[in-house]
């Protein structure tokens, strides 16, 4: 390609073209050797050809001069051809064709491929080239070859060959003579009248053939050349001594035909222009002597009448003379200039000038401005490389001049600059202090091409002169500009590429023709992608924008590798850059990789953006982006690319969470040491699993135990996935990623809808017993690489990790040291973490989910129950039973079956118990409702087995208990007398599984009882014959102490009940009441109950508490009296409650259950009737004297005669089992009618025994008929007083009617 | 005589080269692009310039481009501030009075971020909700922006400038 090298105007270029099946590589050898040959000293060239006209232009003998030569690897396009006159440097003046061979059979086939070429590359319109030849090396030939033909313009280098280099540079020589001896024809024919009309024909002149010439002309031209002097310019003689040029002035030989064309512009124009082209040449002969005059003849010439563009380019001819001068001059050893001025400052405003002129071409034709533009940058980019070659050679130097002169294999980059801190600032400023040239007058020079004159620029020039001024930019450190330039580099290569394809397109057309409907899909060549490619990846890297944040990796690459990438993405991020800016030059670089087409690069591009850009880009924006790159992932599999590009969405997994086991899976771990009998199992269900420590640290470690899943058994993961993004993301596989034992699960695919939190279960199953870790997700996107992400547990350390993490970015925020291109984020990022990482990753340990597997384990399912409808009626105090049956389903069988029940009354008094309010006797009531009337219950059987498959019945007994709503009752079950070799060691602990049944549980109340009383039983004599009453159930054989208990049963409900109450007291004959109680009656039962004393050890006992409750304080403050008697009052309940047994049957049905007595409440005066007395009493009547005749008794009465002395003799018995000392109280009623010896109130009777009795001896007389009462009461002598224990009546007739 | 100074486009630019606020006075609103582009690449001037001599707020023309003439301004606490204005053929500019516009420019940001209600760094929290806007020319900088507009129009007419400043 073109390279604007200041000197361009004085090299010699000469095209270097492989011929033939030549490598590359080969080439690029052969032709860097003959590139070393960038200047060619004068006297080197062998004079050739002794042609007047021919010698012009050869160098002088013993000339000290050199010419400069450069090898372009590409010749202009054809349409350049308009320049060919004025910037004659533009061209290849030689070609020379590369090739090798290896034997000479080729030789004739090489000659015509080099004339092929030469023929494409340059029309024989053309002036150009001037010099052709062709290079062939030979190779790997074992005869020599000799060029048998003798083809013309071959050169064939044999293999063996020793000093090749010196050999080329002698060519080289010869072939630039033979440039020289063109020049000399060429100019001959423009010195010719008529040229010199072609020549100022129009602005940009083109020399027609010569076979387009006129006839005349060539005729002519065989003639020797006659001097002219006359129209000559001044020039001294010693500059023209032997080059003097040959002017004919042979216009009058004109023939008509010419004239008349020529007739419009004039017969004699001016020679300027001539004498321009002239000092070109000569320039590039390297005779600069000769240049600078031909060029000051010129530019006198040109100015007159005002020929801008051409006397701008004497301008820029002229300028370049001084450097070359220099350079030749200090070549060796410069030593200090001038010091007045700066030495380059002539120079600099003679390309002002020409800038200038330039600039102010009239308007001309159209088709002439991509020329004139062209002339226009190329003038700057000179005065531009002038400045850039001074301030990056540290100063006017003969580095400058190398620079300016041979600026070797990388143009724009100088050896000052090439190293690798060449563009720091302070480097940069080095330079500019040591030049005493600021950047800004260079960027500011550069920035007059920038403009609508690239517009009109040729796309091929225009991209030369765009990559010009971005590597001068990228040299002066204005990296911004750089970019901004690059850009419009790209969009210039992109047109060619469209174009290029456009055209392509129609030959194929062409050249396949219309085939019917076969696709015809060419071959399309990918080499410099990678170049534009890394051109974008450069533009966008200084606007910001890492295109590489998303890596193309091997398909099959570990997701594991890069697990700790970017584990913070959702730490603070500050943004960087300039966000509009950014996606513009986002959207441009997708177009161009769409356009290239790279799909990979498509969609690493997208989705770098995707990832990078998310908050500024619109929804829009977004989507397009990803279904881009979704796109051309498709399309890149699709043709067998086999890399991916690496996941990109952030951190789409947010949480992943053991879903948990369905109730029925639920292992539960035991201790083995659960199955040994305890001792009490009243305990659980009084205080209700209530922990009695309010901080247990064992029950943290308890619930946070791994959680336990089964062998073999599926289970479930609920991942939290999130997608940021506007559009719905779509995953093509997520699965779990796990260490310890293996684990078996399918990876599912899934969109995640857009700006959401999606929720994914994820399936598995363990395969062996041990720790299964759960580390994270492996998450791969559509055509993407499969990554891990890892979730570590949100334990306290980890939590605090990441807010720390947080905190320090937030507070890294806001600081910086480096602003701008020195502050790349990924870059910092780098940084930070080279810094600090030591410390955060070595504390760092993270904990992640982790379960334990434990051995397969049996299922149990409930098959039927004999509840229908799961729900159970009960009325008040019912005993039935239900049966449920249960089925293995496991292969495993079942060795081991608890039941345990709940209800929904054992909650509340659990909870009443734990409050502690309840006084002691409310406690003991629902401490004994809790666990001798449980609503549940069964019969605990150890032995019950089920084998797989198979099922059991098991009975569970249902009491109603009123105010119960439900219930459920738990099996737990396991297998757990395993077979040994399954796990060597014995286990030290087992597992169970539960299962549940739940119950609607309704109870009616439907017989309620009240009114319980405990009357005293009537004391009056019972005639023994009298048989009709003996079959009521009040009647008493037994003529001791008696009572009749006596209760209220109300049926509230709608059917009949019978109504029991049976006596069960100890020695006492069996009795029982049956009362068929109708619906809404009240019926009154009464039964007779022996009375029982209590000793006192038994009623002074405390209320006993039935659970092992500790530290219970009696909070109601009772003496010692108050207290005495509520445990009489206690004991006495418990053990009349004891003595009868109330049951209740539906009439009609089959129905039973228990009557609670529990509501009643048994009061003192209950009491003192139940308990037995003390001192029992007997009494009869005794005739005094020796009478034997007993006293008439009759029908329970005593019919003692009147006025006569009587006994009434009083048996006292003492019925406890202590000694007691008693008195006794006789009262007669009336009283006035008797006499009595002694007196009645307060009789010793003095310490009995226990079970001893004594008589007492009361002799009265009655003094009239009538019916009398006696009463006897005995009482105790004790200390705290007396009170009455015992009492007995009698009744007398007193009658003497008898 | 006061220069008639056409202003194109202003930009404040942070000092961590973020763009503050770039408000462009062209009729057509897609060329506002462009000086996005023209301040993004002045930044390269305006490191160059602030490096050499550190005392100067006034940066003076940092380049023109096409028809663009591009001043830069940078406060001591290295918030730039660059000017686009027309290249006309009065090449020739009275100083003054770019360095007058360009301190009220300066004090025009000066009072707005000395607005207490102003967030300049709006917290990380709401990032996540919504998008973020683009940086240049959130509403935050609403004052501002009016407040540019109207330097904007009183440099663009002389009259007023002549009158009032005399």
């Amino acid at each position: 390609m073109d390279s604007h090298v200041f000197a361009s105007l004085a090299q010699i270029r000469v095209l270097l073209v492989p011929i033939g099946s030549i490598s590359q590589q080969t080439f690029e050898k052969y032709a860097s050797e003959i590139r070393t040959f960038d200047a060619i000293r004068l006297g080197d060239i062998a004079v050739e050809g002794t042609k007047d006209e021919r010698a012009r232009f050869q160098p002088k003998p013993l000339s000290t001069g050199y010419l400069h030569l450069s090898f372009p690897s590409h010749p202009p396009p054809h349409s350049h051809k308009a320049l060919s006159l004025i910037r004659p440097s533009h061209f290849p003046l030689a070609i020379i064709g590369v090739a090798t061979c290896s034997h000479s059979e080729a030789l004739p086939d090489i000659v015509s491929q080099f004339n092929g070429a030469v023929l494409d590359m340059f029309p024989p319109s053309g002036m150009y080239p001037l010099a052709r030849n062709c290079f062939v090396f030979e190779e790997g030939s074992s005869s020599g070859i000799s060029p048998s033909g003798q083809q013309t313009g071959l050169t064939i280098f044999p293999e063996m060959m020793g000093n090749r280099k010196l050999h080329i540079g002698t060519l080289l020589g010869e072939i630039c003579s033979q440039i020289f001896g063109e020049f000399g024809v060429l100019i001959q024919r423009l010195e010719s009248p008529i040229g010199n009309e072609y020549l100022n024909a129009s602005l940009l002149p083109v020399l027609p053939l010569l076979t387009d010439m006129p006839p005349s002309l060539d005729s002519k031209d065989t003639l020797p050349p006659l001097p002219s002097h006359n129209s000559h310019p001044e020039i001294s003689k010693s500059a023209l001594s032997k080059v003097t040029p040959v002017m004919k002035r042979n216009s009058s030989l004109g023939v008509p035909t010419v004239r008349k064309r020529l007739s419009a512009i004039g017969a004699a124009s001016s020679h300027g222009r001539l004498f321009k082209v002239m000092a070109d040449f000569f320039l590039l002969a390297g005779r600069i002597e000769d240049a600078l005059i031909w060029y000051t003849e010129a530019i006198q010439l040109l100015k007159s009448p005002l020929d801008s563009i051409w006397n701008a380019s004497a301008l820029e001819g002229m300028a370049t003379i001084p450097i070359l001068d220099s350079w030749s001059a200090g070549h060796g050893l410069q030593t200090s200039t001038s010091t007045g001025r700066e030495p380059w400052s002539d120079i600099a405003d003679k390309l002002i000038q020409a800038t200038a002129l330039y600039f102010k071409v009239p308007p001309s034709d159209v088709e002439n401005y991509q020329f004139l533009s062209y002339l226009y940058c190329s003038c700057v980019l000179r005065h531009t490389s002038l400045l850039f070659a001074i301030w990056s050679a540290k100063g006017w130097g003969p580095l400058a001049f190398t620079t300016m002169l041979q600026p070797g294999p990388t143009p724009y980059l100088p050896p000052t600059l090439s190293h690798n801190e060449s563009t720091t600032w302070a480097n940069l400023e080095r330079l500019s202090s040591m030049s005493g040239i600021p950047r800004t007058s260079i960027s500011s020079l550069l920035a007059q091409t920038h403009g609508s004159w690239l517009l009109h620029l040729g796309p091929r020039e225009r991209v030369g002169v765009l990559e010009a001024i971005a590597s001068t930019y990228s040299c002066l450190g204005y990296r911004r500009k750089e970019s901004y330039i690059l850009r419009e580099v790209l969009g210039c290569i992109l047109d060619l590429i469209v174009c290029g394809r456009q055209e392509d397109a129609h030959t194929n057309m062409r050249s396949f023709g219309n085939k019917g409907n076969v696709g015809i899909r060419l071959n399309e060549s990918s080499d410099g992608n990678d170049s534009i490619l890394r051109l974008l990846k450069h533009v966008c890297k200084v606007l910001g924008v890492n295109l590489d944040a998303i890596q193309i990796m091997e398909d099959k690459s570990d997701p594991r590798s890069h697990s700790e990438a970017d584990d913070d993405s959702d730490v603070y991020r500050e943004p960087f850059g300039w966000p509009e800016l950014q996606i513009g030059v986002v959207r441009e670089s997708v177009a161009v990789a769409e356009a290239l087409p790279d799909f990979l690069a498509v969609a690493q591009y997208a989705l770098s953006s995707l990832k990078t850009l998310q908050e500024f880009l619109e929804p829009g924006d977004q989507y397009h982006l990803y279904s881009t790159a979704a796109r051309a992932m498709q399309i890149a599999r699709r043709r067998g690319i086999m890399k991916a590009v690496e996941y990109w969405s952030g951190r789409p997994v947010v949480s992943i969470a053991l879903a948990p086991l369905p109730f029925i899976r639920l292992p539960i771990e035991k201790p083995m040491s659960a199955l040994k009998p305890r001792s009490s199992d009243s305990n659980a269900i009084l205080k209700g699993g209530t922990d009695p420590f309010l901080y247990n640290p064992r029950r943290i470690n308890a619930t946070q135990g791994k959680p336990l899943i089964v062998r073999n058994e599926a289970l479930e993961f609920i991942v939290i996935v999130q997608n940021p993004y506007v559009f719905d993301l779509e995953l093509q596989s997520l699965s779990l990623s796990t260490s310890g034992v293996p684990f078996e699960s399918n990876p599912t695919s899934l969109v995640v809808p857009a700006r959401s939190y999606h929720r994914v279960i994820l399936s598995g199953k363990a395969l062996a017993i041990g720790s299964l870790v759960i580390r994270g997700c492996v998450v791969q996107a559509p055509g993407g690489v499969p990554r891990e992400f890892v979730i570590p547990l949100a334990t306290e350390e980890e939590e605090e990790r990441l807010t720390h993490k947080r905190s320090a970015a937030l507070c890294e925020a806001g600081r910086f040291k480096y602003s701008g291109l020195d502050n790349f984020p990924w870059e910092r990022k780098n940084k930070s973490r080279n810094s600090g990482s030591g410390s955060s990753r070595s504390s760092k340990t993270m904990l992640f989910l982790e379960c334990k597997v434990i051995p397969e384990q049996p299922l149990l399912r409930i098959r039927r129950t004999t509840v229908t409808h799961g729900a159970l009626m009960l009325y008040d105090g019912e005993m039935s039973s239900i049966r449920i049956t249960f089925e293995n389903i496991s292969p495993l069988p079942i060795d081991f079956v608890r039941l345990a029940f709940d209800d929904s009354t054992i909650t509340p008094a659990q909870q009443a118990l734990a409050e502690g309010e309840l006084s002691v006797f409310e406690t003991y009531e629902t401490e004994y409702a809790l666990i001798h009337r449980p609503v549940f219950s069964w019969i605990k059987n150890d032995s019950v087995a089920i084998a797989p498959g198979r099922k059991v019945t098991l009975t569970i007994n249902c009491f109603g208990k009123v105010g119960c709503t439900e219930g459920t009752i738990h099996a737990s079950y396991s297998y757990i007398h395993r077979n040994p070799d399954d796990d060597g060691e014995e286990a030290s602990v087992f597992h169970t599984r539960q299962i549940s049944y739940p119950l609607m549980v309704t109870v009616y109340r439907m017989l309620e009882s009240h009114g319980m009383d405990i009357l005293p039983y009537p004391s009056y004599p019972m005639s023994t014959d009298n048989v009709a009453q003996s079959n009521s159930n009040l009647f008493v054989e037994d003529n001791g102490a008696w009572c009749l208990f006596s209760l209220d049963i109300t049926n509230t409900y709608g059917t009949p009940f019978e109504v029991s109450i049976e006596r069960v007291q100890e020695d006492v004959p069996w009795g029982e009441i049956l009362v068929n109680v109708p619906p809404g009656s009240t019926s009154r039962l009464v039964i007779p109950l022996k009375k029982f004393l209590l000793s006192d050890d038994h009623t002074s006992r405390p209320i006993p508490t039935l659970s092992d409750r500790q530290f219970v304080v009696d909070k109601t403050k009772l003496s010692d009296a108050e207290q005495k008697m509520q445990r009489e009052l206690f004991w006495y309940r418990e053990e009349l409650f004891k003595s009868l047994r109330c049951q209740w049957r539906e009439a009609g049905g089959t129905r039973y259950g228990n009557l609670s007595l529990r509501q009643q409440r048994l009061t003192l005066t209950m009491l003192e009737t139940i308990r037995t007395e003390r001192a029992g009493i007997q009494m009869s009547f005794v005739r005094s004297g020796d009478s034997t005749e007993p006293i008439e008794h009759r029908a329970g009465k005593y019919h003692p005669p009147c006025s006569e002395l009587v006994y009434v003799r009083i048996k006292v018995t003492n019925l406890t089992s202590k000694s007691l000392v008693f008195t006794l109280d006789v009262n007669i009623d009336p009283r006035e009618h008797i006499i009595h010896d002694g007196i009645l109130c307060d009789i010793p009777v003095g310490r009995l025994e226990a079970k001893e009795n004594r008589e007492v001896d009361v002799a009265i007389c009655f003094l009239c008929h009538g019916r009398f009462e006696v009463l006897a009461s005995a009482r105790v002598l004790d200390s705290s007083g007396s009170s009455r224990t015992g009492s007995a009546q009698l009744i007398a007739m007193v009658n003497t009617n008898s | 005589m006061a220069p008639n100074l056409r202003l194109n486009a202003v930009a404040f630019i942070s000092p961590q080269n973020h763009p503050i606020l770039i408000r462009t006075f062209m009729k057509q609103d897609e060329t506002a692009i462009k000086y996005h582009y023209i301040a993004h690449t002045s930044l390269d001037v305006i490191e160059e310039r602030a490096s050499s001599k550190s005392s100067e707020c006034y940066l003076g023309l940092l380049y023109s481009m096409e028809d663009v003439a591009v001043y830069g301004y940078i406060t001591p606490l290295k918030v730039k501030i660059v000017l686009a204005a027309a290249l006309t053929d009065a090449v020739a500019r009275d100083v003054d009075i770019n360095m007058a516009s360009r301190k009220t420019l300066h004090m025009a940001y000066y009072s707005a971020i000395s607005n207490p209600f102003l967030v300049l760094n709006d917290s990380s929290g709401a990032i996540h909700d919504t998008f973020r806007p683009l940086l240049a020319g959130s509403p935050k900088w609403k004052h501002l922006r009016r407040r540019v507009d109207e330097i904007a129009r009183i440099v663009g007419n002389p009259s007023d400038t002549s009158t009032a400043g005399g």
